[in-house]
């Protein structure tokens, strides 16, 4: 079977450079060569729908972040119906749940009154684009709640918290990898294009900071910095201190990378044409090492992620009462309430899921930029 | 068969007494009045308490070397003091002492010891055994636990032997609450006396002593340890106290301590049968409450747990800036703020509904001096939000409160992750103070940096934190006395820095010297009403406790005034 689409690859390629001579850039190739990877290009899309989902969470979501309903503690998902008691099919519709047992937390639908679930409904105000609106895609009449993932120890909405959550579990290894990539690639280049003794002092120093522990960083950290720092803001911070102390292991295979492409012709030739030496490092030398950055990247964001839920688990990361999927799932941390209340793992999954099509995805992209698997 | 078994028991008993016991003859007997007083029945001989230790066993056999509760609810049972505690009512009541009187002045104690008493290897204990004891427990080398609790005012109390049956105390100024120390455990000279003078008392009785050697007055004796995993008592045959019916106590042979390394396995281990009593903890409680119908055993409500959760803002004036000082000292803010915690949520939240609201430091349990018509601060936001008005703290149009200078009000509030309870007062706490335009910057920091801030830094603004209760009010001292290092809101001040502050100390100290318990209640109640009206602490919620008991004891009913574990055994009989 390869072999069959390697040749008709070849004859493609042939036929076209018959026609008209032009070649494909490399990154059109990988472009072409990913879309074949089937696993890679679901993940894609599942990381493309989570993340739509999170950054319009306003809209997607029925209640707001923070709203909370005291009266409704760890509320079980409401089941979405579409048969009416009477056998005919409706639009969805919920029960209202009542608590029956306080000690258990255990609720129980009233089946006397049906709330429709409406579309385009009035509730929790927020801002998209400088407009201030409170249209949300779901929501359900008052008294009524709709817990479609269930709801946590706050009656807050699982659902909707997932998506606010989203934004920052998502968007932080985006962030952190930006971070450490930029600082990983300058520093390691620097160091392997000039060699000698600006190498040796600029690798030792990587090290000296790749041996800070990290999590003893982060206790010591989360003691000094003042509480009245907001959450997210202190969360921005500590990803970026993350991302500072992650970036030496990336400038070690990238000084590694351009000790042997510094001594490549195309270099000599910039250097005989008298590129200036940043202009050689920036343009020659480092989109040399880009396949590697970019495997890397795809893989490393996973990382950031795992590691506010580990963050977050320790109450180091995102605090209550803003949402990321580890601060949720730490309220499954006991026994007892994980069997009690098994939605509460339901971010754990979205972690989960999240993940693996990161992995996926780094996997096509691996593939696909890796020049020796293309003949 | 049953009746064999008693005949041959009442024989060894005879035996036994004849033979050792003739040199000491028991004068003084302790008769209980165990069908009326505690409500229980006259019971049967025989039989085996297996009861849940904790995590682990005894750190030391040494009573005056053990600070740990694992220690001393082994030997708690093997030695005694001259007085123990009523265990429903906290009643000070004579034990080894067959009375005691106290002077018109309060200063002078007189403890008449019982006659006849005998050590577990069969010597005689005497007024010679609690000079020791006492020589002992004040020796700053022991480092007794007993120590601070018989010092009064830093100093010690003076104690001589009248006769061979008489000790005397003599008080510094009258202290009502050393009558709660006083019953610390008394040893042996006769077996202790030597060593302690050559300075190595410290030493003795560790977990590599010989167990037979470990010798008390109590009604039982240590038998067999195997390390942190089971711990056995036998029945003290010689033993001094009696039923209504003349029978000798305790009617039990053994009591089993078994030890699991934590709660998910004892509460297992108690649904397998190993054992018969068990402190059921908060989140196993619906457990079982489901299988009870079907069970062997019941649940018996224990009372609320004797600790205290709460948050307290800082009046420190040497570490708090302004202008958090000037409100967080204004007696009008605290008030309002006082109503803006949710009890009853957060019963809801952290407890299941199961548990108790507070209002006042006092121990819950300890109901004589809980005053029941305190002043309490209900939850309402639109009381509190009137109150902040009225004393100043303007709602702006802007939803931001502000005090009469302009400063937006805004403070930080933390807490220690771990604890659930704590994180639920928090959050609500946070969200229904943004409801009245007060930011509060609620999070999490290590326990450890915690207590560092609140003990020697005390750079803190808002805490949430508990404290475990005594059983005795005074044993806050520390807490309410302006002096006190948990003093927590502007510790270790050289004179008090209020009025109110001035007054609790001075009631405080009217308590302690009031050596009538009627006369200390009234002191307590003045001491509820200050602190309900000054506000210092906003209290929230405490657990209710339940034990498991099988079916087959009897007399088992929770110890009010002790720990964790039943201890009133001595009457506690096995119904088969």
């Amino acid at each position: 079977m390869t072999k069959l689409v390697t040749e008709a690859e070849l004859n493609n390629d042939a036929k076209i450079l018959e026609d008209g001579g032009a070649i494909r850039s490399p990154w059109k190739m990988a472009w072409r060569k990913l879309k074949r990877h089937r696993l890679a290009m679901i993940g894609m899309w599942i990381l493309i729908i989570l993340h739509l989902f999170s950054i319009f969470a306003d809209f997607f979501t029925p209640y707001g972040e923070v709203n909370t309903d005291r009266r409704r503690i760890n509320h079980p998902p409401t089941k979405v119906h579409i048969v009416s008691p009477e056998g005919k099919l409706v639009r969805p519709f919920i029960y209202r749940y009542d608590r029956v047992d306080a000690m258990r937390n255990r609720y129980e639908p009233d089946k006397s009154t049906m709330y429709p679930i409406r579309l385009f409904v009035r509730g929790d105000k927020y801002k998209i684009l400088g407009f201030e609106t409170n249209v949300r895609l779901l929501g359900v009449d008052s008294p009524a709640r709709l817990y479609l993932f269930g709801g946590d120890r706050y009656g807050r909405d699982i659902f909707s918290r997932i998506a606010y959550g989203g934004r920052r579990s998502l968007f932080i290894g985006l962030i952190g990898l930006v971070v450490s990539m930029s600082i990983g690639m300058i520093y390691g280049g620097i160091a392997g294009f000039f060699g000698g003794w600006i190498d040796n002092i600029m690798m030792r120093v990587a090290e000296v900071i790749m041996s800070i522990p990290s999590i003893y960083l982060l206790l010591a950290l989360g003691a000094v910095l003042p509480a009245s720092l907001p959450s997210d803001k202190r969360f921005m911070l500590i990803t970026f201190i993350l991302a500072f102390i992650s970036w030496a292991g990336l400038a070690r295979v990238i000084r590694g990378m351009v000790l042997s492409l510094a001594k490549t012709e195309f270099v000599a030739g910039a250097e005989a044409i008298g590129c200036s030496q940043p202009r050689i490092i920036l343009r020659h030398i480092l989109p040399n090492t880009l396949s590697y950055v970019i495997v890397n990247a795809t893989l490393a964001i996973p990382g950031f992620i795992l590691g506010e839920a580990g963050l977050s688990l320790l109450s180091l990361g995102i605090q209550h009462p803003l949402a990321s999927w580890g601060n949720m799932l730490s309220e499954a941390m006991n026994l007892s309430g994980l069997s009690n209340y098994p939605w509460l793992l339901v971010p754990g999954f979205f972690i989960f899921v999240t993940v693996l099509s990161y992995s996926f995805f780094g996997d096509g992209i691996r593939d696909a930029l890796d020049p020796r698997a293309q003949t | 068969m049953k009746k064999q078994f008693f005949i041959w028991t009442l024989l060894a008993v005879l035996l036994l007494s004849v033979s050792v016991a003739s040199a000491v003859e028991l004068l003084d007997p302790r008769l209980l009045d165990v069908a009326n007083d505690l409500g229980d029945s006259v019971g049967r001989y025989g039989g085996t308490l297996t009861i849940y230790g904790g995590a682990s066993g005894p750190k030391t056999f040494n009573p005056h070397r053990a600070a740990e509760t694992s220690s001393t609810d082994v030997l708690g049972h093997v030695f005694e003091g001259l007085v123990e505690l009523h265990r429903h009512t906290g009643e000070v009541l004579p034990k080894l002492a067959r009375e005691y009187e106290i002077s018109e002045d309060g200063t002078e104690v007189i403890f008449k010891l019982r006659r006849g008493v005998k050590w577990h290897d069969g010597v005689e204990f005497t007024a010679d055994d609690v000079i020791f004891t006492f020589d002992v427990a004040y020796d700053v080398n022991v480092a007794s636990n007993s120590r601070s609790g018989l010092l009064i005012d830093g100093q010690p109390m003076k104690y001589e032997k009248i006769d061979k049956y008489t000790v005397k105390f003599t008080l510094p100024r009258p202290h009502a609450p050393v009558m709660y120390s006083i019953g610390t455990d008394i040893i042996p000279v006769h077996l202790l006396g030597d060593s302690y003078k050559e300075g190595r008392y410290p030493d003795r009785w560790g977990l590599d002593t010989e167990l037979s050697s470990i010798i008390g007055t109590g009604a039982w004796k240590i038998s067999s340890y195997r390390v942190d995993q089971e711990l056995v008592l036998v029945k003290n045959d010689d033993y001094y106290e009696f039923d209504n019916d003349g029978n000798r106590l305790p009617y039990m042979n053994k009591v089993v301590f078994r030890y699991y390394p934590n709660q998910e396995t004892a509460t297992l281990a108690y649904f397998n049968g190993e054992f018969d009593y068990y402190g059921i903890p908060a989140i196993h409680y619906p457990q079982f409450v489901d299988r009870e119908p079907v069970s062997r055993w019941e649940i018996v409500p224990a009372g609320a747990n004797p600790g205290t959760e709460f948050i307290v803002l800082n009046q420190n004036p040497d570490v708090v800036p302004e202008p958090q000082l000037s409100w967080f000292s204004d007696t009008k803010f605290r008030q309002a703020v006082a109503h803006a915690v949710d009890k009853e949520t957060i019963l809801d939240m952290a407890m299941n509904g199961m548990g108790y609201i507070q209002h006042s430091p006092i121990n819950m349990r300890n109901e004589f001096f809980l005053k029941p018509d305190i002043k309490i601060y209900e939850y309402d936001l639109q009381l509190a939000h009137e109150k902040l008005e009225a004393a100043g703290y303007v709602l702006g149009r802007d939803g931001v409160r502000r005090d009469s200078n302009g400063n937006a009000i805004e403070f930080e509030l933390v807490t220690n992750p771990g604890v659930p309870v704590r994180q639920i007062v928090g959050e609500l706490f946070q969200e229904d103070m943004a409801e009245l335009g007060i930011t509060v910057h609620f999070r999490t920091i290590d326990f450890n940096v915690l207590v560092e801030r609140l003990t020697s830094t005390f750079e803190w603004e808002g805490i949430i934190i508990g404290l475990t209760g005594t059983f005795d009010p005074n044993g806050a001292s520390n807490t309410w006395l302006s002096s006190g290092n948990l003093h927590m809101w502007n510790p270790l001040q050289e004179k008090p820095h209020t009025e109110w502050e001035a007054e609790i100390d001075r009631v405080w100290v009217e308590a302690q010297r009031a050596m009538v318990r009627e006369e200390r209640q009234q002191w307590y109640y003045q001491f509820q009403d200050i602190v309900a009206e000054q506000a210092p602490l906003f209290y929230t919620v405490t657990s209710k406790m339940n034990v498991a008991v099988r079916e087959h004891l009897r007399n088992a009913s929770p110890d009010l005034v002790g720990g964790s574990v039943a201890t009133a055994w001595n009457f506690i009989w096995i119904d088969r």
